[in-house]
């Protein structure tokens, strides 16, 4: 994954990503928003195929980058919890 | 977050994921669809193709054939040693010669690795009439859905809320929701309409019922209430048979993880944390 | 490699250089035959 921080203060940050798409931009700023201190999480694309570009506002209390983190930490918990979960349904 | 399997066997997977949202279920579905990498051919030279059909077509028919696939032994192109120049790592070959009269099928398609073999023996590529002839070389490489529909590992991959059905006092047993259910989940006992066992998850969320419910003049209100559950999904995912289902799923979960990961380190690198 | 032809009435092979015409039969009408050459395509 290859990003561009394109704005970065203590409350806001403006975050390019080279080659993502939906299928994870989606996912990132749904999770973004779940937690309480973020304003606004969200990502636009100026064309179909152009790459993202990640808005995320928080109240001050945590800056951007550490709530990005959180929330990756968190997919990376579901993900690992559902592949557990296949697992052992398999070897059952 | 939990996955429980309905059903699961080489082909065809059906699951709740429980606890979840819609962003992250609809993350997984498109994980399963276009980022799953399975072998398609790619690349055909055609050494004679005298046919009723161009080459061109010819060759886009063969492409849709889906391959066997282990990926413990191919790997895409671009991640390959031979920088993808081509090697019998990212690349199974094929071979096909065949004279009319009689149809071409995918079994006539030889690979040069058996375990690379098209999934169907069946599949009608062309017909051939009298003096007719199909000679050519296929080279199949590994790539996902995201760069053409050819390499999708599933033909059937798609989820919808958990059906929640109530029924209000007013119910007076008329039947008529459950003459109008396209899945037959309904049924009348002791003069109230009630679900089916084991029936619910059959649910399609059509809200037809609560149409007859209404036209049956019980009042303002319909008695019976179908409602979507957001935090559970219903799965249902269908291969090719080019990979298993289950080895879809698991790429598809671990492919999510690898670009969390990627993303929690190169912010922790920014941030100075590490 | 010129192209070569087949007469649609006597399908003898005809090669042109200046009529469209079959030089066995006088027919005017040709096909086209396919090239022996080697085709590489791309399966999308």
């Amino acid at each position: 994954m290859n990003i561009e921080i394109r704005e970065l203060t203590a409350d806001r940050a403006r975050i390019l990503f080279h080659g993502e798409g939906h299928t994870f931009m989606n996912m990132l700023t749904d999770e973004l928003l779940e937690n309480p201190v973020v304003g606004i999480a969200k990502y636009t694309m100026e064309f179909q195929f152009s790459d993202p570009e990640l808005v995320v506002t928080t109240d001050g209390s945590k800056d951007p980058l550490t709530v990005i983190r959180e929330a990756c930490e968190h997919l990376r918990g579901y993900c690992d919890e559902l592949l557990e979960n296949v697992r052992t349904a398999v070897s059952k | 977050m939990e996955i429980i399997f309905g059903r699961l066997d080489n082909n065809n997977a059906r699951f709740t994921l429980t606890e979840t949202r819609t962003a992250f279920a609809n993350a997984f579905r498109r994980a399963m669809i276009s980022e799953v990498p399975t072998l398609a051919i790619d690349q055909v030279r055609i050494y004679d193709n005298t046919s009723v059909l161009f080459d061109e077509m010819l060759a886009h028919r063969l492409g849709l054939i889906p391959l066997r696939t282990d990926l413990t032994t191919y790997v895409p192109a671009g991640e390959c040693s031979c920088g993808g120049a081509g090697c019998t790592h990212c690349t199974a070959t094929y071979t096909l010669s065949v004279e009319g009269p009689r149809m071409v099928f995918s079994r006539d398609l030889i690979p040069q690795d058996p375990t690379t073999a098209p999934c169907h023996d069946e599949i009608p590529i062309i017909k051939l009439s009298e003096n007719q002839k199909v000679v050519l070389e296929a080279r199949a490489t590994v790539n996902t859905g995201k760069e053409h529909a050819k390499w999708q590992p599933t033909i059937a991959c798609g989820y919808k809320n958990y059906p929640e059905i109530t029924f209000s006092e007013n119910c007076d047993g008329c039947g008529m929701c459950v003459e109008e259910c396209p899945r037959g989940i309904l049924t009348v006992k002791e003069g109230k309409a009630q679900v089916v066992a084991e029936k619910q998850e059959e649910c399609l969320l059509c809200r037809l019922c609560e149409e007859a419910c209404m036209a049956g003049g019980i009042g303002s209100e319909p008695s019976i209430r179908i409602k979507g559950d957001e935090t559970r999904k219903i799965f249902v995912v269908e291969g090719d048979e080019s990979l298993p289902v289950q080895e879809i799923i698991e790429r598809a979960l671990m492919h999510l993880r690898q670009k969390s990961e990627d993303l929690h380190t190169i912010v922790s690198q920014l941030s100075g944390v590490t | 490699m010129p192209a070569t032809y087949k007469c649609a009435r006597c399908k003898h092979k005809v090669e042109i250089d200046v009529n469209v015409r079959c030089p066995y039969c006088g027919n005017r009408i040709l096909f086209k035959e396919r090239g022996a050459g080697i085709k590489d395509l791309k399966a999308r």
